[in-house]
């Protein structure tokens, strides 16, 4: 196992002490859980054929909504 | 820290076009600032769920995981909360219509604006921020 170090504020400790929730253990069950999220976007998103003119009419036709909808005001 | 996010910073992101998907990467990891938007853009976004489907031959699960994961970081403002900043924001724009609401947002939160949009940043040099920039805050502690 690699080690880290990482800084929190005092109050978070002492939070974690009166609840007795051992940190490392939560911490890295976070960072994978994070980890894993990122990993599972960014395969999604390589898989992507869009493309710029795909973007772009998109974005326009939204923003055609957006301009109707805030006229009223 | 709030930052206003355009339509043209969340379509590109979902679609995964350019590097603007790296923001929402940062952000989920580092939580440096706190995205809003006009809650209308939301309502948009969920009727063309279809498109970006058809367009970046995603599964209907794979798009609502994307759009779970970008939208899902930006917090839809009601337009009770920013209406009254809509003329002073329609004043500074001119005829450069369709960014109306963002800057109105940015101004009743008194804060920047995400957003690609060269001719935005013309008239809100102070207020835009590029891709590039906020990237660049990410990377600059």
């Amino acid at each position: 196992m690699a080690k880290i170090t990482v800084e929190i504020p005092e109050e978070l400790e002492r939070k974690a002490k009166m609840l007795n929730i051992e940190l490392s253990f939560l911490i890295e069950k976070i960072l994978k859980e994070k980890l894993e999220k990122i990993e599972r976007i960014k395969k999604i998103a390589a898989k992507s054929q869009a493309t710029d003119k795909d973007v772009e009419e998109l974005t326009l036709e939204i923003d055609e909504a957006m301009i109707k909808h805030y006229s009223k005001y | 820290m709030f930052i206003v996010i355009d339509t043209n910073i969340i379509i590109p992101a979902v679609l995964n076009r350019g590097n603007i998907l790296n923001i929402f990467i940062k952000n989920f990891s580092e939580k440096k600032f706190k995205f809003i938007a006009p809650n209308f853009l939301i309502l948009e976004i969920g009727k063309h769920t279809q498109k970006i489907a058809k367009n970046t031959k995603f599964s209907n699960e794979e798009v609502l995981e994307m759009l779970e994961f970008v939208v899902g970081q930006i917090t839809f403002i009601p337009d009770e909360d920013f209406k009254d900043k809509i003329d002073e924001a329609k004043e500074i724009l001119k005829e450069h219509k369709k960014d109306v609401s963002f800057l109105a947002l940015a101004l009743a939160f008194n804060c920047k604006i995400l957003s690609g949009d060269k001719i935005f940043k013309q008239f809100c040099q102070n207020r835009v921020k590029t891709p590039k920039e906020l990237l660049s805050e990410f990377y600059n502690y």
